[in-house]
């Protein structure tokens, strides 16, 4: 049976967030036997009321409350009040995401050493190394069940994947596949095998696809170490003289402002609310903010470089039949001194049903967003590919969340503003990979290109990096602040860089060494 | 050079009654014209720009200002051209829309058809878009990889 904490029960582990890190963490923790607490923002949403239909579902999963941006990014203007596009449900961002699972490369890990000094650019090595991480990506993965890892199947490939790899072929590409995702094959871990439903960015309906709503809380739950407790919105957290942190203050389904104690707490809020969360608990001890005493916290926010490259073909694709991420070319995805930007890329199929396909295309870079030559493309519908440029991009200290100055939101907390410009790097990125996606399209016949600019950040990165030293960041290599031995940031804001891949493996992987490392210290009674 | 759109599936397209509320009924056969020069379907009859339409006039028993907000762009789209409407020539009639590409009540109808025209599933099937899949088992036995012009070898 589930558990229910009191607010006084000083001696939970309390998570701020059930998605990728806040989920895995809180079973990992449950099944070391620890007392384990989730706050989550949102409602829970079982599978079964998944919905397969775009506009339905943005409903129901997104975190629709109010952001607000700046700077020369292309959202500021397109998408002023909604900069990313994550849930806020009980599972997170899991129960929306693609899939993909990709481990990080050794360089990744040194950037700053591989790339050299890059103007306006913050790199910082990890402090971990990628031989540090690999037991535990065994573990993600087959936690997770990655296709093409633990001899695990890849999935078939759809129509829209079989055309990209077609083009991909005939450019000379020589890794592209289905990807390693961590959607089910073969039957696997107590969930069915795909049946290619097309619907994965709407929820797990079908349950073949990894979330942490249907595999880590459940999972969690069932040892009776865990409370999930849903509607729970954290607004700061609290501290004593000595600056360890006590417990949260949170509101609760009614709005009621409640305070839960804890012993340890750890964020998992996605990368614009966990710095927020820290921002917002200044004290006069920690004026700045909890944990930032680098002046760190909300910093070196990343999104990837990303984009989208569409074709129109003569002959049917039916891109919307399958996964909709299970395509991926692995060959940009290196860091060649010889091209005009540092770090790669991956392309990765990418459908969309006609509804957000138009408002997509509304926006392109090629034609007007009205008009016949707009309508004609959409007419094509069933003649269209497409896919999705994702890739490193670099952490600038200007690129930041911060709290707003005025603007409250329903709970009385001061609402995100998320800045950010693009860095030359990133745009020198994102026309090269258009370019090469255009190719792999036209090696197949295409009649017709249509590039996307970047839509609101699914990857959100790196306010709150793990740093070797604690001027550099906020955390250390198992996401404990360097300020405060019991906070630990437990989600992607602790990504010293972006990397290229899709960061979700990565994510579950940290989570599972931060469990080890807190029931170790736990242990031994240092936190 | 794009295959036309298909009357796949005729049945499937909802006979609403079609009733505005809000919006006087000069303007919404103005805003239904507007649309089909803005986003020509040619085979797409009225009803499902119509539901654009209402969509609008839903918004303007929330919103006060709506209504006169879109009388009076439709009057300074009007007054620009010199004809009435109904008597321009379609190409006149795309000159003048680009002369107000620009105004926010252009882009709130542009924004507006965007969202409410294309998710509206009984429009799907004229797009060749089948929508929910999952009660029928996926597309896994439904064409998820039934694409014929490429073969596996080119693979």
């Amino acid at each position: 049976m589930p558990r229910e904490f009191a607010l006084d029960d000083g001696s939970v582990v309390l998570i701020v967030g059930s998605g990728a890190g806040g989920g895995t963490l809180g079973n990992e923790l449950a099944q070391k036997g620890i007392q384990t607490l989730i706050l989550e923002a949102g409602p829970r949403i079982e599978r079964e009321q998944h919905i397969d239909d775009e506009r339905q579902s943005f409903a129901q999963l997104a975190w629709l409350d109010k952001r607000t941006t700046s700077g020369s990014w292309r959202i500021a203007k397109d998408s002023p009040n909604f900069p990313a596009n994550v849930c806020k449900v009980v599972g997170g961002t899991t129960v929306h995401w693609g899939g993909c699972s990709l481990r990080f490369q050794e360089h990744e890990l040194r950037t700053k050493d591989m790339y050299g000094d890059i103007a306006g650019a913050n790199l910082l090595n990890w402090p971990l190394t990628l031989a540090e991480l690999e037991p535990y990506y065994d573990k993600a993965e087959d936690k997770m069940g990655v296709t093409g890892t633990h001899g695990i199947p890849l999935l078939d490939a759809d129509n829209n994947q079989i055309v990209m790899a077609a083009g991909a072929k005939k450019v000379g590409y020589q890794e592209y596949s289905t990807g390693n995702m961590a959607i089910n094959s073969r039957p696997r871990d107590g969930r069915p095998a795909t049946i290619q439903d097309g619907f994965c960015f709407q929820g797990i309906r079908s349950n073949a696809k990894w979330s942490t709503l249907n595999t880590e809380i459940p999972k969690g739950e069932a040892t009776g170490n865990l409370e999930v407790r849903p509607q729970c919105h954290v607004l700061r957290i609290e501290h004593d003289k000595s600056g360890k942190v006590t417990g949260v203050v949170y509101a609760d389904k009614q709005g009621d402002h409640r305070r839960q104690r804890a012993r340890i707490v750890c964020l998992a809020g996605n990368s614009i609310e966990t710095p927020r969360i820290l921002l917002n608990s200044a004290s006069s001890q920690y004026p700045e903010g909890l944990a930032n005493s680098s002046g760190q916290v909300g910093r070196n926010y990343m999104r990837h470089m990303s984009g989208a490259v569409w074709a129109v073909f003569d002959k049917p694709v039916h891109m919307y039949r399958g996964n909709t991420m299970a395509g991926c070319i692995k060959d940009e995805r290196f860091h060649r001194p010889n091209r005009e930007f540092v770090g790669g890329y991956y392309m990765q199929t990418l459908h969309l049903g006609l509804s957000f396909l138009a408002t997509r295309l509304a926006n392109n870079l090629d034609l007007a967003g009205w008009g016949r030559q707009f309508t004609r493309i959409l007419e094509a519908y069933e003649y269209m590919a497409g896919m999705w440029l994702v890739g490193e991009d670099m952490p600038q200290e200007t690129n930041c969340v911060t709290l707003h100055p005025t603007e409250k939101d329903q709970f009385g907390m001061p609402i995100p503003n998320v800045h950010f410009d693009d860095h030359v790097n990133d745009i020198a990125m994102r026309n090269h990979a258009y370019k090469r996606g255009a190719m792999v399209y036209d090696a197949v016949g295409a009649t017709r290109i249509i590039r996307t600019p970047p839509s609101p950040s699914a990857h959100n990165l790196g306010t709150c990096r793990q740093s070797a030293r604690p001027e550099d960041g906020v955390c250390n290599k198992w996401g404990q602040t360097h300020n405060i031995k019991n906070l630990f940031i437990s989600d992607g804001s602790q990504f010293t860089t972006s990397t290229a891949e899709n960061p979700t493996l990565t994510i579950v992987a940290l989570a599972i060494r931060q469990a080890d490392y807190i029931a170790d210290q736990m242990a031994k009674q240092k936190i | 050079m794009n295959p036309p759109v298909g009357f796949t599936d005729p049945a499937s397209v909802a006979s609403e009654v079609y009733k505005c509320h809000r919006l006087h009924p000069e303007l919404v056969e103005q805003l239904v014209s507007i649309y089909r020069t803005m986003f020509p379907h040619s085979t797409v009859p009225d009803e499902f720009y119509e539901h654009v339409v209402r969509k609008l006039d839903d918004q303007a028993a929330k919103d006060q200002d709506l209504s006169g907000f879109l009388s009076n762009g439709v009057e300074a789209l009007n007054s620009q051209t010199g004809t009435a409407w109904t008597g321009l020539s379609e190409e006149a009639r795309l000159q003048a829309l680009k002369r107000v590409e620009q105004t926010p009540f252009f882009q709130k109808l542009r924004s507006d058809f965007v969202l409410h025209f294309y998710s509206n599933p009984a429009i799907w099937p004229r797009f060749g878009y089948e929508g929910p899949s999952n009660d029928k088992g996926g597309y896994l036995h439904r064409g998820f990889n039934d694409i014929d012009w490429i073969k596996s070898q080119e693979v």
